[in-house]
């Protein structure tokens, strides 16, 4: 009987699941299949249980016989929680909608578990959206909002006020005893209210004054259909705990 | 970044990596490309500059101030300066069959800085996706190589950048899973 802790390598797994190597390469990529690195080329091993796992949670349809994982209809489940570290500010990218809810909900739902109070910055539409797909996962998600400890608020009319209303609801907050926050910000609502340059305020402001001052973790989600390739590149300067390596290196 | 700043930091040391720059100006392309081909030189390693001819001159001038004996890197193999091929496959098989060479010829590691809209002229949009895969797949894990791939932020879309960034998940800290969807 196989171990299912047995490592595969790219190769077998392919087999194993019958889908090509690009395709374990796309999920691993995407976060959606775990794997372990070895070696110093960092090659992909897979356990027997974790391929397992995978085909068990991904209704599966065949095209040109191969399997591939069913389209989604929602948001995927939360794997194992990440460690963040308090005053980590990182920014996040989606395409869709349902991107938007699938970063919100994985973000929203591990602060929820981890018991930080979490803020949700977004269009009242999208607060909505995000909402509906949070209570399959937390049905309970009314509750956590009536008790205060998932906030939603649409944002300010403009950037400085934005950031006063972060300084005030935080500082409340933890003088009651909160220890520690996250906030998910639906970036386009605030890019909306002020010009490119303001915005790239906002968010060096958001930075000193609330990212670093406060125990909070941080994802500025950014629509890529409405920002342009610069004001992507200008989102990812002004979010340098996003690289594992030094952004000097990654961008310019 | 200024230009002398390329003392040693992770990414000199870890052979895999396959990462993805982004840049805003021409001057940007070359504080991003620079650097990253001057140390692989250092480190013995064999680089290589796929781009446009005006990039790969602009970017061989810039070397040049630091290290005035380029030209004689590039008549060694040592910096191989290349126009991107035609298709996805063609550049694919191209960095195969020059690094096994170089590897039989003894070579240990290897640099790749991919001017990635000079192929984007060349493909499309899903065909560049192609390319990343295929250079993830068949070049990556079977090199030691450290490649960075240098997207154009004004002439790449948004959506294109997104595209890009889920293709190179060795740049973050986190899983894409929580950055990008």
């Amino acid at each position: 009987m196989s171990d299912a802790n047995e490592l595969l390598d790219i190769h077998d797994a392919g087999d194993f699941l019958n889908v090509s190597e690009t395709s374990l390469r796309r999920w691993t990529n995407a976060g959606v299949l775990p794997c372990l690195r070895v070696g110093q080329r960092r090659e992909r091993r897979f356990r027997r249980a974790d391929l397992l796992a995978f085909m068990e949670h991904q209704p599966l349809r065949v095209t040109n016989g191969e399997a591939r994982p069913a389209d989604v209809p929602s948001p995927r489940p939360v794997e194992e929680a990440i460690t963040l570290t308090q005053g980590s500010h990182l920014c996040g990218f989606y395409d869709s909608d349902l991107g938007r809810a699938t970063l919100a909900v994985r973000f929203l739902l591990d602060g929820l578990q981890e018991e930080s109070m979490v803020y949700l910055v977004a269009s009242t539409r999208s607060t909505k959206h995000i909402l509906k797909y949070l209570k399959q996962r937390l049905p309970s998600v009314e509750r956590d909002i009536d008790a205060g400890k998932l906030l939603l608020s649409e944002y300010q009319k403009g950037p400085r006020a934005q950031i006063k209303d972060f300084e005030r609801r935080l500082s409340a907050a933890a003088k009651s005893g909160t220890q520690s926050f996250r906030v998910f910000g639906d970036t386009w609502e605030m890019r909306k209210k002020t010009s490119a340059a303001g915005f790239v305020e906002y968010e060096t402001g958001y930075d000193q004054l609330i990212a670093r001052r406060f125990p909070v973790v941080t994802i500025c989600a950014y629509d890529v259909r409405q920002f342009s390739g610069v004001a992507v590149l200008d989102a990812l300067k002004a979010h340098r705990d996003t690289f594992r390596y030094p952004i000097e290196r990654a961008l310019a | 970044m200024g230009l002398s700043e390329t003392s040693a930091d992770p990414v000199a040391a870890i052979h895999g990596n396959h990462l993805c720059g982004i840049y805003g100006t021409d001057a940007g392309r070359l504080d991003l490309a620079v650097p990253f081909l001057l140390e692989g030189l250092e480190k013995k390693s064999v680089c290589f500059l796929v781009a446009p001819s005006d990039v790969l001159n602009e970017v061989a001038e810039a070397m040049k101030e630091t290290r005035p004996s380029l030209d004689a890197d590039i008549k060694a193999g040592r910096l191989i300066l290349t126009e991107h091929q035609k298709t996805p496959a063609a550049q694919c098989r191209f960095f195969e069959i020059a690094m096994k060479k170089a590897e039989d010829e003894g070579v240990e590691s290897f640099r790749v800085v991919g001017d990635m809209w000079g192929l984007r002229l060349l493909v499309s949009a899903s065909e560049m996706v192609e390319l990343e895969l295929g250079f993830e797949s068949l070049i990556v894990p079977n090199f030691p190589v450290v490649a960075l791939c240098a997207y154009d932020a004004r002439k790449f879309t948004g959506i294109e950048l997104l595209d890009a960034l889920k293709d190179h998940a060795d740049t973050f800290k986190f899983p894409m899973r929580m950055l990008a969807d």
